[in-house]
This record gives C-alpha cells, structure tokens and sequence, in this order.
C-alpha cells in the first residue's frame, strides 16, 4: 500500500477549481517531485495534505487512513510535516527552540508540571534538549543554537526549517520550494541534504520545485501539474522528452 | 398598531443616525483595518461645537432655522473633519506600518484623551442642546404622532449618504479609496498618494459624524463629554453587522440596530437598551463574523 | 522538583512576605496600601502578558475575569461570617482559589468561542464579554448589583499578596522556560506554522486565556478584600485597559519588564495626585505617545531580565556548590 494516496482530489474556491480531479500514489520510501508551470495549483495540493484546505472532493490517504476533515495539527501527529514556501520561521525563537517546537506535540507532561517543575518536567525536558543539541549537530546548526532563528543566513534559514520539520518524526515530508533563491553551491548542498535526510531518517519525501537540475537530480518519479490537473507523471527522462510538458512551460509551438 | 408605526419611524429616525456614524468606522477599517476607537468622541465634538455655535449663528440669521441648521451643520463638519485629519496625522500615520494591535491601543488613548479632555475643557456635567431643527407636529391622529424631527433626520441622513455614494463611486479621489480597501499596495504602485486618500477618508468619516451629532443633539438634546461612547459602540456593532469595510452594510447595519433597539426598548424593558448591541456583536462575531453583506478573507498559505 | 534559580526566588519572596507581615501593623497606612496595590497590579499585569503577551492573544476584557474572582471570594467569605481569626487565615486561600476556579471557568466559557477569530475581531469580543459579565454582576441582586457589595472582611494582608505573587510569577516563568510553553510562542508568531508542527493552537490558546482568567480571578478576590467593598464600576473596561497597557509599556512578553510596569503605573498615579483631575488625560496622553515612539514598551528590552538572572544564578551556585 502506498503511504500517501491522493484520489480524484478537486478543490473549488468559489468559481475557481484550483485543482482538478488530482491523483497520485507515493510509496513509504520515495522521493518524488511536484513541479509545473506558476499557479498550477502545487502548493494548494500540499495544503489539502497537510489540513490548511478541506478538499472539495476526493480523498486523502495516509497509510489507508483518511486526512479529510482532519486539523493541521492531528495530521502532523500522524506524521506529516513540512516546509514552505516563503519560510515560516517564528521571529522570536531562537534556533534551539525553532527545533523545539516541533516536540512540544509529543511532551508527556502538561501544564502543571511545566508551570510547577515536578514529575516528568526534568526528565522531559533533558530527553527534548539532548536530542535537540544531537540533530542539530548532525545538520551542522548546532553552533547557532542560540541565535534567533531569522538572524540566520537565508540558505540555513532553509535548512533550520527541514530540521524543524524533521523534528516532529515524520513518515511523509512535504518540501515546498527548498532551492528557492538558493545560488549553485547551495543548490548541491541541498541535494545532499535531501538525499542525506531520505536515507538517515526513512522518510517518505514529495517536493515541489521549480529548479529542474533539483529536480531531475533526485526525483525517482515526478509529477507534473498544469492549470490544476496533472498532465503527466513519469521519470525524469520521460519528462524531459514529454512534448505536454514542454507545451504548459513554454506554450505551443507554433 | 399606532404605536407600532410610531416605534418604526421612531427606529428608522434613530437607525439613520447610527448609519451615519457607522459609516465613518467602515471606511477606516476598509482602507486602514483598524478601528477608529475615537470616532465616537468626534461626534461628541460635533455636538459640543454646534451647541456653542448654534446660538451665534441663530442670532445671525435673525432666528431664521431653516438658514441657521444647515450653516451650523456645514461649520461643525469642518470642524470634525480639521481634528479627525489631525487625530489621523499625528496619532495614527506614524504607525501605520506597525501591527494594528498597536494603533488600536493608540486610538484608545485617543478616545481617552477626548474623553477626559472634554470633561476638564467642557465640564463634565451635561448640557442641554439648543433647538436647532424646528419643531412642527405634522400628524397627530389615531395615536401615532409624527412631528418633522424624524423626518428631517431621515432626510438628511439619506441626502448626506447619497452624497458619499456620489462621492466614493463618481470621483477620482473615491475610486482611489476603493482602490486601496482592496490592495494598498498595489495602489501605492499605481502612484496614488496614500497619505491624501486617507485624510480624505477621515473628513468624509468626521462629517459624518459631525452630522450625526448635531441630529442626534436634536433628537435627545442633551450632550455631556461621554456621549459618545454607547452611540459609538452601537454605531461600531451595526458596521460590523452589515460586514466591516461595505458601506451598503453600513447603513443596513444602523437601520437594524435603530430598529431593534427601539423595539425592544418600548415592548420588552429598557434596562437592556445598551446591553442589546453587546449581544448583537457577540451573536454576530459568534456566527457570521464577516457581516450580512461582507465577504470572506482566506489566508493565502 | 528542580532547583532552580526561580523556585529559590519562589521561596525567598514567600519567606520574605512572611518576615514582613510580621510588622505589617506599623507601616505607615497609605504606603501600605500602595504596595498592596502594587502586588495584585503584578498578579493582574502577568495574568494578562500570559494571554497577551506570551499566546499573543488580544483580551480587551480581562477586568471581567477579576470581577468574577472578587465576588465570589466575597460570597464565600461572608456567607462562612469570617472575621480575623485562625479559621479565617485557613479558609482564605481556599476562598481566593474557587475565585480564581470560576473565574477560570468563565474563561472556558468565554475563550472557546472567541479564540475562533483573529486579532481586531477578538479584541472586540473580548471587550464585549468583559462588558457582559460586568452587566451580569450588576444585575445580580444577591450579590448587591448596581450598588455594590459590602461588608467583606479583611484578609487580604502583606503576606497573602505577595504569596501569591510570588507563586505566580514562579509558576508563570517556569512556563516560559519549558518546552511546553514555547507553544504558545509559536502560536504567537506564527499560527500557520505552529499548527503544521502538531501544535493544536485552539487548545494553547484556551489554555492560556483561562490560566489567565484564574490568576486574574486571584488577584480579584485579593482586592475585594482588601477594600471591602466592590461594585461592578470598578471592573470595567477602563481597568481592562489599565491592565492592557501595563502589559504593553512592560514589553509584551517579558515578565521582567510587566512586573516593573506595573510596578510603577500603580505608584505613578498616587504620585501625581495633587494633579488628579489631569491624570486620566496626561494618563492617555502618555499611551498615545509611547505607542507612538517606543511601541515595545519602556522595560520590554531584555536588559533588567538579565540582571536579576545573572544574580539568580549566583545564588543557586552558591547553593549547589555548598
């Protein structure tokens, strides 16, 4: 059974289908890639995922477990988190807390131990901080720990938020634009971090791009979606071939 | 059956001039998304302004009302419109790139000021508001008892409305503040000058308000500094029942909340008179909290 | 539980008031009744920098949750006839703290549907609960309504406040420091990407809001009896605001810097009551101003925290290493 299942998802805004009939299946270990033209409706399926949007029609599936209806914070317990587009990154944290956020769902303590500091607070807490400090270090952000999050430079910035994502233990990581406004060096780096992260934390990985060289280098599949409907799914050298590809990016060859 | 006409128009009387009022909230929250918590203390101006120039003016025109009102009503919403484009420059644009959680604190203090200033400069005792709209009973037959006051209340209120009307679709300068209740940013690029709009905006709201006292002065004439906050408050719930940033709304808004009030107040008791608008914004925020003719916002994530 | 630089400040303050109240009786009456003030203006200010601050929630209506609190502590006290006495010093607390539980209980009742909406909007609501409890109390005959309650014993003294601020701040620091409260950090800055990490932002943001609304409920029963008599004018929306700025010239957020707002907005109008016909007006004056030049507040910027944690962990090391 594929671990994410789209069927037929349709969401209609008013009168604007922003998606149409839209299905895929991603396996528990894949790593495939969403792209298309601007507007073509990619981030609004990550939110139909992830809760932000209830679809019009169609089902989400994780695992066989249906996401509809689901809030965005019960979906990320099941474990599906992710990045966006312009990063989300709370300005008044610092990186070690960024990280810390992603845990605050999984604590097993409350209010009162947390305002009282007795029972498992202590334990808790060291178990939260320790492993904080650890996947910091793994992703080289470890000597930032202490900064604000947004003091960062953009390309760590980026990183902090797939480690924050990673962070809450996902199966499945949505990654929305990673590479955006990323220079060549930080572009590899990126794609060995992904490819890093794909093997270290089994994880399930969709992402949408536009960048192709990002794409084409890692994507076992790739999806590609015009006007909201997908018009093509294969590999990267089908894609490339694919002349529907070529016509919603470049237009009709006249 | 009598009494029920007379609640009505007394409800109609009422409701235009919360109309008026609300207006002005609408159309700063629409351009700026702040509420205006001082608007309610310019239409206390307004009143105060015509009760000292009323008798003045009405001595300059030998008595004659029908020429003293309306020259009397022109002064005081130049008035209102010279200290809401003040309050505007110097309480509320420095901040207008700051969260909006800021200028509401800041139109509190606003209103506060006025508030407290007008007790010290006014005297907090009230004071009776001179007759500046004739008087003349023109029905009085089978228990309903109309006299001009609702009439020339409603009258203005739906002139001067038309007018605004006139104004926001008809000329450039109201087309510019439509432009900017929908994308200020983009109007900003399209070279429309931000500050000028908006003080626009605030002297349309102030003269309304200015308009709205002076009516209101007639019909309950007695004024003290703290008028202001239950008409204000009740003004604010009709702009937000008729969805926040519609002026349409508005005005259905004000017509709503007149009547209901005036209803409840002769059937029911009148110990809940202001307690009413207080549930209305509740029931309103609870269940439809973009208004009868507001639209939804979503979130671009 | 940990030892930590906040619970030996817990306990240092709490053996302090207790030291203090001793001689409470030769204090000077009106200073006495500033610095009560002072105390429950604290609890009152970090209640509210607990919802407005910390959740970022915007409650415009937070007087209502004190009233709620100082009525029904009254309630309580006098139907039991307490006067001073050993049975009093035991009953109190527990007065204080069904105070504190129904108003914390209003705030369930008010949170959930308006933790739905979104800044102005659940500002505005907020104003009108505080409003509506307010008009509900004075329409309650039993309890005096309109003319207000009388008659409530005394038994707010020195050390009653200041253990119960000294339990507050504690427990509200420790809050902050803990991987649970930076929830409501996250839901603060950013809701979007709070929920997207499992953060279930509508709980936080409840939880805040009725944590608030009991110590707010505290620091009312507190009140009520030390003035020994209430009416519901004195909770109105003015003191909502009162509150509201208080949390806002501290630095919406920082204990440190609410604690010290409050400290001197309570003194600064008692110092300045020669002019007492001006106060409100140079009071509004004064809001406008500094929200205009210097919107994160006078204390809010990190300064005097560091001090008092710097000397907080010498003392802890001085106790850790002996």
């Amino acid at each position: 059974m594929a671990l994410l299942e789209l069927r037929d998802c349709t969401i209609r805004f008013g009168g604007l289908t922003a998606v149409a009939s839209f299905s895929m299946k991603l396996p528990a270990n894949g790593l495939y890639g969403l792209i298309g033209p601007n507007g073509a409706g990619k981030t609004t399926i990550f939110n139909m995922i992830t809760g932000v949007y209830r679809p019009t029609e169609g089902e989400v599936l994780l695992a066989g477990q249906s996401l509809v209806g689901m809030k965005p914070y019960q979906i990320c317990s099941l474990g599906v988190a992710r990045t966006f587009q312009n990063i989300r990154l709370c300005r008044s944290l610092s990186v070690l807390e960024t990280v810390q956020m992603s845990l605050v769902k999984g604590l097993s303590y409350g209010f009162a131990s947390a305002a009282m500091n007795f029972g498992a607070f202590a334990k808790e807490e060291a178990r939260v901080h320790d492993f904080i400090i650890e996947t910091l270090s793994l992703f080289e952000l470890d000597q930032y720990a202490n900064d604000p999050a947004t003091s960062l430079p953009y390309g760590d910035q980026r990183r902090l938020e797939i480690v924050r994502a990673l962070a809450s233990n996902p199966r499945l990581l949505l990654l929305d634009e990673p590479a955006a406004g990323t220079n060549p060096s930080e572009k590899r780096e990126l794609l060995n971090l992904i490819r890093q992260v794909k093997e270290r934390f089994e994880v399930a990985i969709l992402l949408i791009e536009h960048d192709m060289s990002v794409v084409m280098g890692i994507c076992e599949q790739i999806v590609v979606l015009h006007y909201g409907a997908k018009i093509v799914e294969g590999t990267a050298e089908e894609i490339r071939r694919n002349p529907k590809v070529i016509e919603a990016y470049l237009g009709e060859e006249v | 059956m009598s009494e029920f006409i007379q609640q009505v128009i007394n409800g109609i009387s009422l409701g235009s001039i919360y109309a008026l009022i609300a207006l002005g909230y609408t159309m700063v929250y629409g351009i700026l998304r702040f509420i205006n918590f001082a608007h309610s203390d310019i239409f206390m101006v307004g009143a105060f302004v015509g009760y000292y120039l009323t008798p003045t003016i009405v001595s300059i025109c030998g008595g004659n009302l029908l020429l003293a009102g309306p020259i009397v009503m022109v002064l005081t919403m130049i008035t209102c419109s010279v200290l809401g484009v003040t309050i505007e420059r110097l309480a509320y644009r420095p901040l207008r790139s700051r969260p909006t959680l800021t200028v509401l604190i800041t139109a509190i203090g606003v209103s506060f000021f006025l508030e407290y200033g007008g007790q010290l400069v006014f005297g907090p005792d009230p004071k009776p508001f001179p007759e500046l709209i004739s008087r003349v009973t023109l029905i009085d037959e089978g228990g309903v008892v109309v006299t001009s006051t609702p009439l020339i209340v409603v009258g203005t209120a739906v002139v001067l409305m038309l007018l605004l009307r006139w104004v926001v679709q008809s000329t450039k300068t109201g087309t510019a503040m439509r432009a900017l209740s929908f994308n200020m940013q983009a109007a900003r690029l399209m070279g429309i000058n931000i500050d000028r709009v908006v003080a626009f905006t605030f002297v349309l709201g102030s003269s309304l308000a200015a308009a709205a006292s002076l009516l209101y002065a007639t019909v309950y004439p007695s004024i003290n500094p703290l008028m202001g906050v239950f008409p204000g408050l009740k003004a604010f719930v009709a702009a937000v029942l008729g969805g926040i940033g519609n002026l349409a709304g508005a005005f259905l808004g004000g017509l709503i909340i007149g009547l209901t009030e005036t209803f409840v107040t002769g059937y029911i008791s009148s110990t809940y008179r202001d307690a009413i608008a207080f549930g209305i914004l509740i029931l309103i925020l609870l269940f439809r909290p973009t208004g009868l003719l507001g639209k939804q916002e979503t979130e671009k994530v | 539980m940990l030892l930590t630089p906040r619970l030996i400040g817990f306990l240092a303050v709490v053996g302090i008031a207790l030291l203090v109240a001793r001689f409470e009786s030769q204090f000077n009456a009106y200073y006495f009744q500033i610095i009560i003030y002072i105390g429950i203006n604290i609890i009152l200010a970090t209640s509210l920098n607990l919802v407005n601050g910390y959740a970022g929630q915007f409650s415009l209506g937070h007087a209502g949750f004190m009233a709620v609190g100082a009525y029904t502590s009254a309630v309580i006290t006098s139907t039991m006839h307490l006067g001073s006495g050993v049975l009093s010093a035991v009953v109190f607390p527990f007065a204080l703290a069904i105070g504190g539980l129904v108003a914390a209980i209003c705030g369930i009742l008010v949170g959930i549907p308006t933790l739905r909406l979104k800044g102005d909007y659940l500002a505005i609501m907020t104003l009108g609960f505080g409003e509506i409890i307010r008009v509900i109390i004075q329409n309650l005959g039993f309890v005096g309504g309109a003319r207000g309650f009388t008659g409530i014993a005394k038994l707010t003294n020195f050390f009653w406040v200041f253990a119960t601020v000294g339990l507050v701040v504690f427990m509200l620091s420790n809050l902050v420091r803990s991987t649970y409260g930076k929830g409501f950090l996250a839901v603060r800055d950013d809701e979007i990407a709070a929920e997207a990490m499992g953060i279930n932002t509508t709980r936080y943001k409840v939880i805040a809001f009725v944590a608030g609304a009991f110590f707010a409920g505290l620091a009312g029963g507190l009140y009520a009896h030390f003035v020994t008599y209430i009416n519901p004018s004195q909770f109105s929306f003015v003191k909502s605001i009162e509150m509201v700025v208080m949390v806002i010239i501290g630095g919406m957020g920082r204990n440190v810097g609410v604690i010290m707002a409050a400290i001197v907005l309570t003194i600064l109008p008692e110092a300045l009551r020669s002019i007492a016909q001006y106060r409100m007006v140079i009071y509004s004056l004064a809001l406008v101003i500094i929200m205009i030049a210097r919107p994160q507040g006078l204390f809010g910027d990190g300064r005097w925290g560091k001090r008092l944690w710097v000397a907080g962990r010498r003392i802890s090391k001085r106790f850790s290493a002996g």
